[in-house]
């Protein structure tokens, strides 16, 4: 490995792959600050560039685009509550919170610090375990999958704020928006009520720029009306001692989730930020800071996202399994240079294996040089009067939401969903159980459905394979866990009646 | 007042006439007239993008003037589809056409809006991909005649993945065929198909070359026969579903351009020969071979009798099979 790793640099530190990583993590981060236009769009146009490059440099390069966009799309989700790319949505939550209460600096600095240690740990995780991994990922079937959202699902309950009906019913809501569109199993069209438009369902993008970018602006076109906007102190750009202590942990957590669900194909970077957020929030002695501005909400899952973005490159370059649509990409990209992935790939082409890996971690200090210093620049950003800055993001917004598949029609969905959120937000719903729901809900029923049918109709294979069987004995041991305070709880009320 | 009325109304007399000019039937002699929108009814990076600026490239040279692939993806194509159909027939938009918008969508999808005959005017088929009766070796049969007859054994005890519904009606066409029954597993998507089969939780899947090949080439997987009319080159030693007993059996992808109909022939001649001429290209053709289909170009006769006889075929299986439209 060491032979490896020291391959890998020599491949990555030549001065031509250096200038394309450099150039594929800087892509990567502008492109992640626009909301809709993402690293799949970008990758896709960049592809015929990269014929002519060998395929070491391409990839190299590509990967930085895909990296990159992770590190660029927290900066819009906690500046301006736009989340630039639909791994950043939770980032919105805590993120956009501290910058209200002047932490902004602080937010965009640990945001930029984890996803620097997460991409550090999750490139020295592919170097150590990349052909193992590989392998595991196949024992994840349908079966798996489901017993791993019901277990997320279980423990999301604590996301709920406040009244547990109005959570649940946001959660349920959000399953519904999921629905929409045609059914893969059988083709049904489901709540489409004729619309073409609507055939292919709702793309999360549109709900998530509605919901987080739009809305806010609503509210605070309502709140400041009339009245002068009152200035948001900046504060200290960087964390201070005890937020550096509070986001260690939630760093190293969230780095774990990450390698974790990168490795499943399916899973991707938008589920492993919710999971660290969920994990962060059911370990914290105080989950009610939360939606408040907490840090180990940004700490966690802006690590996690960045290194799932590091480790799905494990099935994709292993196994010739692609995990997302970005990756099936990169494995066309690979082809295309008449590279087959696969078990072989790392003995048959150790300089582009190992040289890929090292350039991760290259791109990663890249990316820190990068950010740190622009963390100055952003938070400039937030003294730019409201009134000049919503119709920048509105124009951005729309731009990116449009360039989705070129359709008018989800620009007028995601202002929907700004109105939907502006009211719910009123009525005090909370937005995170909707959104879950929405990512959720879909995958829990397509693996559900297809587990069954791949077992001929036998309920069984939920508890025959032991990883399924292991996820669905820790959501019934959180269920009781859930349950026995209200237990208690009801018992000592009753107690109290007596 | 009065005055303002009149003027506004010569004003658009006047766009009128020009417009007109600019939008009337374009001579042949003068076309190009300009950029070639190419309309893609798919996302950006898929494989009839791949494909499709492929292409595009090497007709801007021959042309003379940038052809642009334009992405406008949604309900399974239907929308870019229609944006073709809808266009002037001047050959100034062209749009890429394939077995699942013109044969598949209108008898599969009620939102289908267009008429896959009357509205376009064939300009050239682009490829043709057959595809690979694929299996993991732990279902444990080792050529076709092996899996008949297990299939047979317990009718529907066999599961079969699909990423596209253009692959589970050719899975479906190749059961009737050889007279067996599979249980259908379907997915969005060929990636976790893939994945389902390599570990063996599903036994069997029709996909394109292209993606099981690395895994047939590492035993992971096995290839029992491909679909076509002939071998493949990257896998000579499988055998055709034809050669294997089921004589005339074929079914493949393909791809191709067409124009809104109407459309002057001798514009549609200029843009076949420029299709033509790219597709005779070295390069070209090996792209789109790693792209997992193969170049093949035909005169517009030619492929307007393709898509009737595939328009004919899948109707007919669809209806057969009771598949409601939706």
């Amino acid at each position: 490995m060491l032979d490896g790793l020291l391959l890998g640099f020599q491949v990555a530190l030549s001065f031509d792959n250096l200038l394309y990583c450099l150039i594929g993590v800087t892509l990567g981060t502008f492109i992640g600050m626009l909301p809709g236009v993402g690293p799949l769009v970008t990758i896709a146009v960049l592809l015929p560039m990269t014929y002519g490059l060998t395929p070491v440099a391409s990839m190299i390069m590509l990967a930085g685009i895909y990296y990159g966009a992770s590190y660029g799309g927290s900066s819009t989700a906690i500046l301006v509550n736009v989340p630039g790319e639909s791994s950043s949505v939770v980032t919105c939550i805590d993120g956009y919170q501290m910058a209200r209460r002047g932490r902004a600096g602080a937010a965009l600095a640990i945001a930029a610090i984890g996803s620097f240690v997460a991409g550090c740990i999750g490139t020295f995780g592919i170097a150590l375990f990349a052909p193992m991994l590989g392998q595991a990922a196949l024992a994840f079937g349908p079966a798996e999958y489901a017993a791993l959202i019901v277990m997320a699902l279980v423990a999301t309950s604590v996301l709920v704020q406040g009244a547990v009906v109005k959570g649940l019913l946001m959660a349920l809501l959000g399953i519904l928006v999921g629905l929409v569109g045609m059914d893969v199993n059988s083709g049904v069209m489901r709540f489409t009520f004729g619309q073409q438009s609507l055939m292919e369902g709702i793309d999360f993008v549109v709900v998530a720029v509605g919901m987080f970018a739009f809305s806010e602006i609503i509210r605070e076109l309502a709140v400041s009306h009339g009245t002068t906007q009152e200035q948001v102190e900046v504060g200290s750009l960087m964390p201070t001692r005890a937020e550096l202590k509070q986001s260690v942990k939630p760093i190293l957590r969230g780095t774990a989730v990450g390698m974790f669900c990168g490795v499943l194909p399916g899973i991707g970077s938008t589920v492993s930020s919710f999971a660290s957020y969920i994990l962060e929030k059911r370990v914290a002695k105080e989950p009610s800071r939360f939606g408040h501005g907490a840090i180990e909400g940004v700490a966690g899952p802006e690590s996690a996202n960045n290194a799932s973005a590091q480790t799905s490159f494990i099935p994709t370059l292993t196994l010739g399994v692609p995990g997302s649509a970005t990756m099936a990409l990169m494995l066309g990209a690979l082809m295309i240079h008449g590279i087959t992935p696969g078990p072989n790939v790392i003995t048959d082409r150790p300089e582009l294996f190992w040289g890929l890996v090292a350039s991760m971690w290259i791109g990663n200090v890249l990316l820190v040089i990068l950010n740190l210093p622009l963390i100055r620049l952003w938070t400039t950003l937030l003294k730019v009067p409201y009134s000049w800055l919503f119709p920048m993001i509105l124009i951005l917004s729309c731009f990116g939401i449009y360039t989705l598949s070129n359709d008018p029609t989800d620009v007028l969905m995601g202002a929907g969903f700004g109105v939907f959120g502006y009211v719910i937000l009123q009525l005090e719903f909370s937005l995170a159980p909707f959104i879950l729901g929405l990512v959720l809900g879909p995958m829990l029923e397509e693996n559900v459905r297809r587990a069954l049918l791949i077992s001929h109709g036998d309920p069984m294979v939920f508890v025959d394979s032991p990883i399924s069987a292991g996820f669905l004995a820790v959501a019934s041991l959180l269920l009781i866990l859930l349950l026995l305070p209200a237990m208690r709880r009801s018992r000592a009320h009753l107690e109290h009646e007596a | 007042m009065k005055r303002f009325v009149m003027a506004s109304v010569a004003a658009c007399a006047a766009l009128t006439a020009i417009s007109l000019a600019v939008a009337g039937p374009a001579r042949a002699a003068e076309f190009p007239a300009g950029p070639i929108r190419f309309i893609v009814p798919f996302n950006a990076g898929g494989g009839t993008d791949v494909v499709a600026r492929v292409v595009a490239e090497e007709m801007s040279k021959s042309l003379g003037q940038p052809v642009l692939v334009d992405n406008r993806p949604g309900a399974q194509g239907i929308v870019g589809t229609k944006a073709g159909a809808m266009a002037a027939p001047d050959g100034q938009t062209i749009t890429f056409v394939l077995q699942a918008t013109l044969a598949l969508n209108p008898s599969l999808y009620k939102a289908t809006n267009y008429d896959p005959v009357k509205d376009f005017a064939p300009i050239s088929q682009l490829s043709t991909a057959p595809y690979v009766v694929a299996v993991n070796p732990k279902l444990g049969v080792t050529n076709i005649k092996e899996l008949i007859a297990k299939a047979k054994q317990a009718p529907g005890s066999v599961n079969y993945a699909s990423g596209a519904s253009a692959s589970h009606l050719a899975s479906l066409l190749f059961q009737k065929t050889v007279g067996i029954k599979m249980t259908h597993i379907p997915y969005s998507g060929s990636g976790q198909a893939l994945t389902d089969l390599l570990s063996g939780r599903i036994g069997v899947m029709l996909s394109s070359p292209v993606s099981v090949l690395p895994h047939i080439n590492s035993g992971a997987l096995l290839a029992l026969a491909v679909t076509g009319p002939e071998r493949i080159p990257s896998l000579p030693g499988v055998p055709t579903v034809a050669e294997l007993g089921y004589p005339g059996f074929d079914v493949s992808g393909w791809y191709g351009v067409a124009a809104p109909a109407g459309t002057d022939p001798a514009v549609i001649a200029k843009l076949n020969a420029a299709v033509a001429a790219a597709l005779k290209q070295e390069g070209v053709r090996a792209s789109l071979e790693k792209a997992g289909v193969e170049g093949r170009s035909s005169t517009p006769q030619e492929f307007q009798k393709l898509i009737d006889a595939e328009i004919t075929r899948w109707t007919a299986l669809i209806k057969e099979e009771g598949i409601q439209p939706e």
